[in-house]
């Protein structure tokens, strides 16, 4: 009977060997499921660095940190974040691969999300829109995760559009602020140009060529770098040969110029315009602009600095009722630089106001230093152009 | 039909008053507290009154099924398996627990008051799936009744010992003969697979298809129709299962005959799982735009690993009671049996036992007898 007994003992051991299996499973899942049900694990979005874009070597990089709590019982692992970029068509255009991190249990771990986009994997069509035109972009995000003794993976998948750009923008080329300049035997034409750029070119060098040619086929260029920011105003010095000069400066030139913007090796955009120096017809369309800077005020609107400044110009009658361009350039003597364009109705006795926005340390410079700063209007309407410029240094008064 | 069969001669009312309590507990105390517990819930959250009154008709049919349930049920048990008297009250109170349910669901209005509290919920489908399960019950005393009428028979004396079957020339598919299941071990296995793998995961899917389509979202829509998936495979695997577990049940163990069917099921149980695991990998991608993958196959893998183990545990089974099985003349595997076999062991045991301790103290006695001669002898020499 005894013997009996202990032949069934192997019976009654795989018996408890699969309850313990089963049971350790079920411990297994259960200790899965309730750190997700108890609020265990959780994100946590870091308020203060809010993916910053920067721009390297060709790469749009942008980093989110973001804290994983895991008060679970098992690791996680291989946390990935990827993005995929992809045109209208859904054609895969470019593919940004995080690094995996592990999160261990127990722990608050610092994660960063990071996203690159590399420029040079895209065509240079898109590339080019990108940059100068800004588009929309359908990109996918991944996330995925394993968990549960890495028996458990888990898949997000996310899709929408983005608008990107555009980075850089109003390349305008000045032909109305185009000066003839004479070197010794030299000739030259002064043509200046502006473009605005993305923070996150900031110091990317860009080329910049700048071609004259005049009705009687003469043709010029120069090439210059810039370096990009956030405003960006240069002069092309373009050399010309004594006739062409003297056609330019005598009026009978009917020259174009055109400033094209190379960056990223083969992506560009251009402007041009037409050359007006000497000759000309008629008075001036617009007359005595002159800066206000006395009725200017500066508004504290809770943390956010404006300074209003306004100016005033008469308008030859046959112009009134048209549009013209202004640019208002604002700087102080620490370096603060800023500027504004608008557009201007003429009217016979026209007043117009500039609105600046002015960082928290230029507003402190001028509110409690007496800062003197230095502020230019200039104005462009068909082919003229103007300018009234002003230091000035009395205290503004800050309304609410 | 016998009629001396209900002869008080064969009753015993311990064994009836434990059949009863049994009864009275599953037809009428759970049910009848459950429901109160509801009334007190209702009142306490200050519930709508037709569930209330719901509530109290169905206290009132568990009150009138659950006392005559007790009843057969004390009868049942009173008598002895095999006779007609116990088949009677058995069959009768199978039936009565059909009815009993049906009558649960009131013409409809259970059905109705849950419709207007939660949401649409079809009972009768619900009871249409019990009422298979339940058909099987009704069949089990028949099988009770068929597999011990023999053995009451010959233990009452009506009806001579069959003769103990010889192992001589019993080949494994011999294991295969009809005369060694037991219909009523069959049936119960069957009817608890039936439940398990068929009925209770069709009611779940029901319930939640309910629960679904009360939301009134168009994000559910490919988690019904995945419901709908699964529940053709419910039925397709859980049915042959069933079927499987019948035999497995109706064979003793250490036959071939349990073995094999036993096997069959794991692996359909396995591929089972595999199935209601949605293969291991649960798709969510109904809200625009986002999609969650859930890839859990490897703990889906790791509850098969787990299951698996069944078959080595059912080629232990064979192994270990197939000589046991064999020694005691191929026998069906019924309870009374299988006491009687081990009561039988433990006199025979208790036997072998005494005769050693007799052989064991008249060895001694001799020894002693032997001494007390030498001592003699060796007194009358000095």
């Amino acid at each position: 009977m005894y013997l009996r007994s202990c032949m069934k003992l192997p019976l009654v051991a795989t018996r408890l060997g699969i309850v313990a299996f089963k049971l350790m499973v079920a411990a297994i899942v259960v200790l899965s499921i309730l750190p997700l049900l108890t609020g265990g694990i959780g994100l946590d979005l870091e308020s203060g660095n809010e993916g910053e874009m920067t721009y390297e070597n060709g790469v749009i990089h942008a980093e989110m940190p973001i804290t994983v709590r895991n008060d679970g019982f098992f690791d996680i692992n291989d946390l990935t974040v990827s993005f995929t970029f992809m045109n209208e068509d859904g054609d895969v255009l470019a593919v940004s691969e995080g690094e995996p991190m592990d999160i261990p249990s127990g722990k608050e771990t610092e994660v960063a999300i990071e996203l690159n986009l590399d420029l040079f994997d895209l065509d240079r069509e898109v590339r080019s829109d990108l940059i100068f035109n800004g588009t929309e972009m359908m990109f996918e995000t991944e996330i995925s995760a394993k968990y549960t003794l890495d028996m458990v993976k888990l898949s997000v998948e996310a899709g929408s559009d983005m608008g990107w750009g555009p980075f850089i923008s109003d390349l305008q080329v000045e032909e109305w602020n185009a000066q003839p300049l004479e070197e010794g035997d030299d000739r030259y034409v002064v043509v200046p140009f502006s473009l605005r750029a993305d923070q996150m070119l900031d110091g990317l060098e860009a080329l910049v060529v700048t071609e004259y040619r005049d009705q009687d086929g003469y043709y010029g260029n120069v090439t210059q770098a810039v370096l990009l920011s956030q405003q960006v105003y240069e002069s092309a010095k373009i050399p010309l040969s004594q006739e062409a000069y003297g056609r330019l400066t005598n009026g009978t030139a009917n020259a174009t110029v055109r400033t094209t913007l190379y960056v990223l090796e083969d992506c560009f955009i251009y402007d041009e315009g037409q050359l007006s120096i000497g000759g000309g017809g008629g008075g001036d369309p617009i007359m005595n602009l002159q800066l206000q800077m006395g009725s200017s005020n500066l508004q504290d609107l809770g943390g956010s600095y404006l300074l209003r400044i306004p100016f005033s110009f008469q308008t030859d009658p046959s112009h009134q009722g048209q549009y013209a361009d202004a640019f208002i350039e604002y700087s102080d003597s620490h370096g603060f630089y800023t500027n504004v364009n608008q557009q201007v109705y003429l009217e016979q006795d026209g007043w117009a106001w500039a609105q600046i926005w002015l960082s928290q340390e230029a507003y402190d410079n001028v509110y409690f230093n007496s800062e003197t700063v230095h502020v230019r209007v200039t104005m462009n309407y068909q082919y003229w152009s103007g300018y009234s410029e002003q230091d000035y240094n009395e205290p503004w008064g800050v309304s609410p | 039909m016998n009629i001396g069969e209900f002869d008080k001669r064969h009753f015993s009312l311990v064994k009836g008053g434990m059949t009863a309590v049994a009864h009275a507990l599953k037809y009428l105390a759970i049910p009848y507290i459950l429901f109160v517990l509801g009334l007190m819930v209702l009142a306490g959250q200050d519930g709508p009154q037709r569930v209330g009154d719901l509530i109290g008709e169905l206290q009132t049919v568990v009150l009138i099924f659950g006392i005559v349930l007790t009843v057969l049920g004390f009868f049942k048990g009173a008598y002895p398996k095999g006779s007609y008297s116990r088949f009677m009250f058995g069959i009768t109170a199978s039936v009565l627990v059909i009815v009993y349910v049906f009558s649960l669901l009131l013409n409809g209005r259970t059905q109705e008051v849950i419709s207007r509290e939660a949401f649409e919920l079809d009972l009768n489908a619900i009871f249409v799936l019990y009422f298979f399960p339940a058909l099987l019950a009704v069949l089990m005393p028949f099988g009770e009744f068929a597999d011990h009428r023999r053995p009451w028979l010959e233990k009452e004396g009506m009806l001579e010992a069959r003769p103990v079957e010889e192992a001589g020339d019993h080949h494994f598919y011999h294991d295969f003969r009809l005369r060694y299941g037991s219909l009523y071990n069959g049936l119960k296995l069957g009817r608890s697979t039936l439940i398990g793998f068929v009925v209770i995961p069709l009611i779940i899917i029901i319930v939640l298809k309910a629960g679904f389509s009360s939301l009134n979202v168009e994000e559910v829509d490919s988690m019904m129709s995945n419901l709908d998936d699964i529940s053709a495979y419910m039925v397709m695997l859980g049915l042959p299962m069933a079927a499987l577990a019948f035999f497995k049940g109706f064979y003793p163990k250490g036959s071939f005959s349990r073995f094999m069917p036993a096997v069959v099921m794991v692996l359909i149980t396995l591929y089972w799982i595999w199935v209601l695991g949605l293969e291991g990998r649960f798709v969510f991608d109904s809200i625009e735009e986002i999609s969650l993958v859930l890839d859990y196959s490897k703990l889906l893998m790791l509850i098969m690993v787990g299951t698996a183990l069944w078959i080595v545990y059912y080629v232990l089974e064979l192994l270990l009671y197939r000589p046991e099985w064999r020694a005691a003349g191929f026998p069906k595997d019924l309870r009374e049996e299988r006491k009687a076999r081990k009561e039988a062991q433990r006199k025979a045991k208790e036997e072998r036992k005494a005769a050693k301790e007799r052989a064991k103290e008249e060895k001694r006695q001799a020894k002693e007898k032997a001494q007390e001669e030498k001592k003699a002898a060796k007194e009358k020499k000095e």
